[in-house]
């Protein structure tokens, strides 16, 4: 959306009203609407972000819930009709939103290039809002000693037996290569090589029989306590749940695990915007930013919440387990390259 | 007995009478139609939601506007370049022009990814050229924007991506078609022919027909025997057996299949009874198996393998087989040569619904089967709602249901005879 | 048959059949059917006499009883190895087959020689004037050449008996007719024992040589057709063999084998006793309508009443008159025939010769 376009258009008129009247009138004229992807995380979004930031601020906030589709953002922001101002999301919609400027270029802003977010947890539009990680779960039990690292899914000379992975390319392509050698560092630049990809695929052609995928979050507890698999890929959240809230006799592996970073994205042209911001600033606050953990697992994004987080919840978190050896999910990456890695997999899996 | 059998018997020369004039030919024809103006809403309501989709995705699988629809001014002035090093310069500012456009049109993406198809990393090359323009205006000077494009992606200085573009400056193409029949062609950068966009498709045509042939001679061996014991046992084995037949029909698929699901899963009802008995050491994997997928579509498919078994099994006189018998022929004789025979045109009958329908089938591999047990179904399914690549989802489908009318033909027209 | 040597070729005996353990569909049925004979069991449905059919067939098992096929049991001996042949009512001819095809197949399952069967396939066809009909298929035949295919497909392997399952039960008036004489003559050309059910007591007293009436499982009465019809031994069977005209009476006195009754009228007939004739017992008076004389003018021994009805059949007078108690008669005259009253309320006097009358069961 150009400005050229905004003068044929004649919406520079409703822009200026609208101005007019938010200068006039110190409240919103529209409520501050954080949108992330609904049930119990809206409730806790409500709980540990909105509300104190309304206690603080004054700025009154709902959420509103959205399944991740651009489409939507979209016809938002091309039609000027914004009705959403913060955008809780994976990478992937926020770096392909960025792309077509549907989101606001905030990534420059002081209030988060000094906010102490985490490695990879700033870019151009988004700004870290939690954090997430593709672990191993296996079933105690089975093996005298368990795996170590998520990689040991490769080992099936140690660990034989039927294996969960997500049917997906993302995570797989990035363990498969790390499993082959690859450094943490240098997994995204070679799976940009055709060499890169073929290494990928010819390392998770070793395991494919032993491989049962999973589609659904929900499926990888479910299909460790059914015995249908010794081990599997899993979310860290959906595992320590199993584990917290089902008894679920599992043990999460964290070596080599592949954080990924969810981001909030605001977008472009809402009305406000600098409420939107100052939301945003507020969740980085380092005890802001640690009070989910206290309701789900999901961890911090902001390397100073690591001291408010507690105790007992750390070990379930990314945040807990952020080595040298675990691998920072690159949204950019898929964005670009995801397509052609996707329609590969899936031809791949259905041989 | 018809009056027909009587005048052959008595009265042949009455024949000559029932010659029919055209005018009362005329007035049966009209009262055929008035027969049939209780079928106009069925009629009505098979054009709207059957012959209309189906043109409609005939249409879609030769539909292929996306490039032409986006690059129109690219497009035509390429049909004048001879396929060989790269276009002029002046192709080069077209083209950053109708990018740009794409770009604020939000349609870049897309077209990016119908270009991936059929070039490798195309839609990387789009992204990288169209990134590199500037973003206020567009440079007048078409080289400088061709020396910007190069720089961006080297693809743009060799002749792959130009030759896919030059291919479409029209709306139609025989393309998905192509891809989906496992013809298809992909260029790399340098305009190269290399390996194909990927899924193997006559490998999963061939599964899906070798699934749904398993699964059909499995539902008439398991549903024969249950058919001649309901179509032949008058009293009340024959109702119960009936209702178990039909009991499926009362419970969702879904339900069954994850029914299913547990039974056969490895601390599933089936390991555990093996382990129990001592007949299986460890537990067994049976889901997620093309055995599992076909024991499932079985276990689905047999109420509509038996039923039109079972009409025309009910159809056959009992004294028929006693007849044979009478004459000397043994149970199982007379039933080889009376009774199966007569019942062909239901086995066939049944046979044909139930492969026709395994050929669509793709929730209940996709539930108990591995990824390589997914059948062509799967596919669409995915295509259509998950990649968006309703092109391709549309040559599936249209080569399925070519596939299926040529492989059924024979089949039907067996049925028909003796219907 | 009469005066032929009578040799038992099949026997029942205290043949017993339920099929639920509490409802005997045929009870201690004794049976013998002699070389040559045509025996027909007669009865309305439900009577037992298909389902006797269909344990001498070997589709039924009886539950209890023993049949024979001279002097040997063969009620555990399955269909395919008694060598019976057997017609249905639905012809059960094979669609998916040829008349030649249908008329082979015993010969084929017996594994007889191709050459062989082809020959024995045209000569029963030639036989039964189907011979150009051996290449067609059954369903574009008439009912009547269906029927003749069923019968030459059941005799072309020799059997030893042949079953008929009310055979001609489809087939319209003057086709049945036609084929009732055409089996009987077939019967005695071959010399089959035959043994054929039906419900028609027309059909049974034209083609048998012996009639076994059924009712409720029983045979009423065995004999010769003529014994059947002028001899009846109960009303069930007077009435369902020809027609009939019982009239409820109560034995006023018996003397030798004739008795006196009286009628609900009052007036006295005379008729002849039966073992059911008891003095001062109920009775029903059997006559038949074809022996019963109107007369315009009384007559000792003749009943008075009244014309009622009088219908013309084509070639007989059907007269019905009512007694004094209400009794109806009817009476069969010739339509030649003179002197009779046939305006309706005239008086009529009916008289029969005491000796065409029997005192049977009374209710």
């Amino acid at each position: 959306m150009s400005w050229t376009r905004l003068f044929d258009s004649g919406k520079l008129f409703g822009v200026s009203c609208l101005a007019a009247l938010a200068c006039a009138q110190p409240a919103l004229s529209r409520d501050l609407t954080v949108v992330s992807y609904g049930g119990v995380t809206n409730e806790t979004f409500e709980k540990v972000w909105l509300g104190p930031f309304t206690e603080e601020t004054g700025i009154s906030a709902v959420m509103d819930t959205w399944s991740g589709d651009l489409a939507k953002v979209r016809a938002m922001v091309e039609s000027g009709n914004i009705v959403w101002d913060v955008m809780d999301a994976t990478a992937e919609p926020i770096e392909i939103g960025c792309e077509q400027g549907l989101f606001e270029k905030v990534g420059d802003d002081p209030l988060f290039t000094e906010a102490g977010l985490i490695k990879g947890g700033l870019t151009e539009c988004g700004i870290g809002s939690m954090t997430y990680a593709t672990i191993l779960a296996y079933k105690n039990g089975i093996f005298p000693e368990g795996p170590t690292a998520v990689t040991d899914i490769f080992d099936t000379e140690t660990y034989p037996g039927k294996r969960g992975l997500r049917k997906s390319p993302v995570d797989a392509l990035e363990l498969a290569l790390i499993a082959d050698g690859v450094a943490v560092d240098d997994v995204y630049a070679t799976l940009s090589t055709p060499e890169g990809v073929d290494r990928a695929f010819a390392k998770l052609d070793t395991i494919k029989d032993d491989i049962i995928w999973w589609e659904a979050s929900a499926q990888p507890p479910q299909l460790l306590m059914s015995g249908q698999v010794v081990m599997s890929t899993s979310y860290n959240a959906r595992a320590a749940l199993a584990i917290s809230n089902d008894n679920a006799d599992l043990t999460m592996v964290w070596a080599n695990n592949v954080t990924a970073i969810g981001f909030f994205g605001i977008p472009k042209g809402t009305e406000n915007l600098e409420e939107a911001k100052k939301f945003i600033a507020f969740t980085l606050l380092p005890q802001v930013n640690a009070a989910f953990s206290d309701y789900q697992p999901y961890g911090p994004t902001v390397t100073a919440a690591g001291a408010f987080v507690k105790p007992d919840v750390l070990p379930n978190l990314p945040a807990g387990h952020i080595d040298e050896d675990s691998l920072v999910f690159d949204g950019g990456f898929w964005a670009t390259q995801g397509d052609a890695l996707i329609a590969r997999f899936s031809s791949w899996v259905a041989q | 007995m018809s009056y027909g059998d009587v005048s052959r018997d008595i009265t042949p020369a009455r024949s000559r009478d029932l010659r029919v004039s055209g005018a009362i030919r005329k007035k049966a024809v009209g009262g055929a139609a008035k027969a049939a103006l209780p079928a106009a809403p069925l009629l009505l309501f098979l054009l709207l939601f059957l012959v209309v989709p189906l043109l409609t995705i005939l249409h879609s699988s030769v539909s292929d506007e996306q490039i032409a629809a986006t690059l129109p001014e690219t497009t035509a002035a390429l049909q004048s370049w001879d396929g060989t090093g790269v276009p002029a310069a002046a192709v080069y500012g077209t083209l950053a022009g109708e990018l740009r456009a794409a770009d604020e049109a939000g349609t870049l993406r897309r077209l990016g990814r119908r270009v991936q198809y059929e070039l490798e990393g195309g839609l990387g090359i789009l992204l990288n050229a169209s990134r590199a323009l500037p973003e206020e205006a567009l440079p007048g000077d078409a080289q400088a924007i061709r020396e910007l494009m190069v720089g961006a992606d080297p693809a743009w200085g060799k002749p792959g991506v130009w030759r896919i573009l030059q291919r479409y400056d029209t709306p139609y193409s025989s393309f998905y078609l192509r891809w989906a029949l496992g013809l298809p062609t992909v260029l790399d950068a340098d305009g190269a022919v290399s390996d194909g966009p990927g899924y193997d498709f006559p490998t999963i045509y061939l599964r899906t027909v070798l699934i749904s042939l398993a699964v059909t001679v499995l539902t008439v061996l398991i549903g024969y025997p249950v058919a001649y014991v309901i179509a032949t046992s008058a009293g009340r084995t024959g109702a119960i057996l009936l209702f178990l037949i039909l009991l499926p029909f009362w419970t969702s698929l879904l339900v069954r299949v994850m029914s299913l699901i547990v039974v056969l899963q490895t601390n599933g009802v089936v390991n555990q009874l093996l382990t129990g008995m001592g007949l299986l050491g460890d537990p067994l994997s049976f889901l997620y198996t093309r055995p599992a997928t076909i024991f499932a579509m079985t276990q689905i498919q047999l109420s509509f393998t038996v039923l039109p078994m079972l009409s025309v099994m009910r159809t056959i006189p009992a004294d028929q087989l006693r007849g044979a018998r009478s004459l000397g022929a043994g149970p199982i004789r007379a039933h080889a040569t009376i009774f199966l025979p007569q019942a062909v045109p239901g086995i066939a009958a049944g046979s044909l619904l139930t492969f026709v329908m395994c050929l669509g089938f793709y929730i209940t591999p996709e539930l108990v089967g591995s990824p390589s047990d997914q059948m062509v179904g799967s596919f669409i399914a995915q295509f259509t709602s998950e990649d968006l690549n309703w092109g391709l989802a549309a040559a599936l489908s249209v080569v399925l249901c070519a596939g299926a009318a040529i492989l059924t033909l024979p089949l039907a027209r067996r049925v028909r005879r003796h219907a | 048959m009469i005066g032929a040597p009578k040799e038992v070729h099949v026997s029942l005996s205290g043949v017993l059949k339920t099929y639920d353990g509490q409802h005997y569909v045929v009870r201690d049925l004794d049976l013998e059917v002699y070389k040559g004979e045509f025996l027909t069991l007669l009865g309305p449905s439900g009577s037992g006499k298909t389902t006797t059919l269909m344990m001498l067939a070997g589709f039924e098992h009886p539950t209890d009883g023993a049949i024979l096929l001279d002097g040997r049991p063969v009620h555990n001996i399955p269909p395919e190895k008694r060598n019976f042949g057997v017609v249905f009512q639905s012809y059960a001819l094979f669609p998916h087959m040829t008349v030649a095809e249908n008329v082979g197949y015993s010969l084929r399952v017996r594994g007889t020689a191709k050459d062989e069967t082809a020959r024995r396939v045209a000569g029963t066809l030639e036989a039964m004037r189907l011979s150009d009909f051996a290449q067609r298929y059954p369903t574009a035949l008439s009912g009547g050449q269906q029927q003749r295919v069923a019968l030459a497909r059941a005799l072309v392997f020799e059997p030893d008996l042949v079953l008929m399952d009310e055979p001609l039960g489809a087939l319209d008036k003057r086709l049945r007719e036609e084929l009732q004489l055409e089996i009987r003559s077939i019967a005695e050309r071959f010399g089959l024992t035959v043994i054929y059910v039906t419900h028609d007591q027309e059909e049974a007293l034209t083609m048998s040589d012996r009639i076994a009436v059924f009712n409720n499982g029983y045979i009423q009465q065995i004999g010769p057709a003529e014994e059947i019809y002028s001899r009846p031994v109960n009303r069930f069977v007077a009435g369902f063999v020809g027609d009939n005209n019982g009239l409820d009476a109560t034995v006023t006195s018996v003397e030798g084998d004739l008795a006196q009754a009286r009628l609900r009228g009052g007036a006295e007939v005379v008729a002849r006793t039966t073992s059911h004739t008891r003095a001062g017992a109920p009775a029903t008076i059997s006559i038949r309508p074809e022996l019963i004389v109107p007369l315009k003018e009384a007559r000792p021994g003749a009943l008075s009443g009244t014309v009622s009805n009088v219908v013309y059949t084509g070639d007989q007078l059907r007269i019905y008159a009512t007694l004094p108690g209400g009794d109806e008669v009817v009476v069969k005259r010739p339509t030649s025939a003179t002197d009779v009253p046939t305006e309706i309320g005239a008086p009529v006097h009916l008289y029969w010769d005491p000796t065409s009358a029997w005192a049977l069961d009374g209710q």
